[in-house]
């Protein structure tokens, strides 16, 4: 009798422990097997919000409020007039925390573009509505404009940085 | 005495029982959570995938790359709210997609500032998505009107520039005939009234080309330009509801053309002349439904005609 109880003892503690090993068995498993997927997911977040940044900057080159009449060009004299705008506001669409155009080449002289010094100057600021923006996504794109002097178009090659709610969504 | 017909139910048994059934239950309920959030994940792919798909048939850039068809993994239920009492308005779309065990439909939504002019039924589903990108001039560039629908259409006795302008525009689920007999029975047919005394019996949605109107489920909605291929796949509320929206667009533009051609007049003495015109037109464009869109189009060709006579064009 004494013998049998020990023996059912045994079994019971056995198959508790064999419990035990293929609860923590499928632990680790599971375990791996979504840090596998959490990585997966991350990449994919990652391409896809690479995507959707390129999607958008190319977005904002064919947006009414600054296109020009080629594929990828914006239009500065717009852009310096929309600058210029209290009454219009490209945050309307877009969820940006911050929207630059920058004259690369043929180079300008360095500063900020306001109605006065406009042409001569390389940066027009659109939106800037905070300093934590973080790493901004850029596209080269054509920056062209109606030059007085000559009676002329001109063109200029030119980069758009866009950071911002819009952009990371 | 023991019982020999007894069933010996130990301890052991007791404990397996119970730890099996909390361990099943565990599984289940680990499996099940984890189907929602690969559903969740994935219709959110699809989603992030479509608005990729959207954004850039706004743009200039890929008129060459437009798709006229959009499959989805598995079949999906588009919704979509447009709102136009605020600013310049905005449009929420839902998706939802259908599972393949039980055939539940889950749901993700997002809002559609970017890609902002949907024009669709109230829901449009399928696997398979037909789209149309057309760009709205109002005498500028105003915006590309994205317009959904996934059952086929039967055009009966379009006339030939429409027909023309949907093949260059490479739309697809859309058939011509010169009668509604030859349309077949699932297709909504969309009968042109190119004549006063054009017969329309029989058709889901009537187009009145010399009169520019829409008549669908009883409702009639008006046209302008491109808007006409909006106004045949779309709901009307929809369609009136985006056309304040294209509206409120224009008005906006009108004041930045306004500024760019007093910019310009100051700059190289070109283009300041229209700077009160475009003032004037911003006020007009303010409409109320679709009935006012020829009286600002009247307007446009106006201003089309004095900008062409500058030798600046402040657009093109």
């Amino acid at each position: 009798m004494r013998s049998m109880e020990v023996k059912g003892q045994l079994k019971i503690q056995e198959m508790a422990f064999v419990l035990v090993a293929i609860v923590i068995f499928l632990g680790l498993v599971a375990l791996i097997f979504f840090s596998i997927r959490l990585n997966n997911i991350k990449n994919e977040a990652a391409t896809l919000k690479e995507e959707q940044a390129a999607a958008l900057v190319r977005h904002i080159s064919g947006l009414p409020e600054l296109s020009w009449d080629c594929p990828g060009c914006i239009d500065l004299d717009k852009a310096i007039a929309l600058k210029n705008s209290k009454d219009i506001s490209l945050n309307n669409f877009l969820e940006l925390d911050y929207l630059m155009i920058e004259i690369l080449y043929p180079l300008q002289k360095k500063g900020n573009c306001v109605i006065g010094n406009y042409p001569d100057c390389s940066q027009i600021l659109l939106i800037n509505d905070t300093k934590d923006f973080g790493v901004a996504s850029s596209a080269f794109v054509t920056l062209c404009r109606w030059q007085s002097d000559k009676q002329q178009e001109v063109c200029a090659l030119g980069k758009v940085y866009a950071a911002g709610k819009g952009v990371s969504r | 005495m023991i019982n020999k017909k007894g069933i010996e139910f130990s301890f052991n048994w007791i404990f397996s029982i119970v730890v099996g059934i909390v361990v099943i239950f565990l599984a289940i309920y680990a499996a099940n959570s984890f189907i929602k959030t690969e559903r969740t994940l994935q219709d959110t792919e699809t989603v992030q995938q479509l608005q990729t798909l959207l954004n850039p048939l706004q743009t200039s850039i890929e008129s060459t790359t437009k798709p006229s068809n959009i499959i989805f993994p598995r079949e999906v239920k588009l919704m979509t709210q447009c709102i136009a009492s605020t600013g310049m308005g905005e449009q929420k779309i839902t998706l939802s997609s259908k599972n393949n065990i039980g055939g539940e439909w889950s749901s993700v939504s997002f809002s559609n500032k970017i890609s902002s002019y949907l024009f669709m039924e109230s829901t449009v589903q399928g696997k398979q998505m037909h789209v149309l990108v057309a760009p709205f001039y109002m005498p500028y560039k105003v915006a590309d009107l994205v317009i959904l629908w996934s059952t086929n259409y039967c055009l009966v006795n379009a006339p030939q520039n429409v027909k023309d302008e949907l093949q260059i525009l490479n739309a697809s689920g859309v058939i011509f005939a010169d009668s509604k007999l030859k349309c077949s029975s699932n297709s909504n047919k969309v009968c042109f009234l190119n004549s006063p005394s054009d017969i329309d019996e029989g058709c889901e949605i009537k187009v009145n080309t010399y009169l520019k109107q829409v008549r669908s489920t009883g409702k009639l909605v008006y046209y302008e330009g491109s808007l006409l291929y909006a106004s045949i796949f779309s709901n009307a509320d929809i369609y009136e509801c985006n056309v304040k929206r294209l509206a409120s667009r224009t008005k906006e533009l009108a004041n930045l053309y306004s500024q760019k051609s007093i910019l310009l007049g100051d700059k190289s003495n070109c283009g300041g002349a229209l700077a009160p015109i475009l003032n004037n037109y911003a006020n007009i464009v303010s409409i109320k439904d679709s009935r006012d869109l020829s009286n600002v189009m009247t307007q446009s060709n106006d201003i089309k005609k004095q900008q062409e006579d500058l030798l600046c064009a402040l657009w093109k």
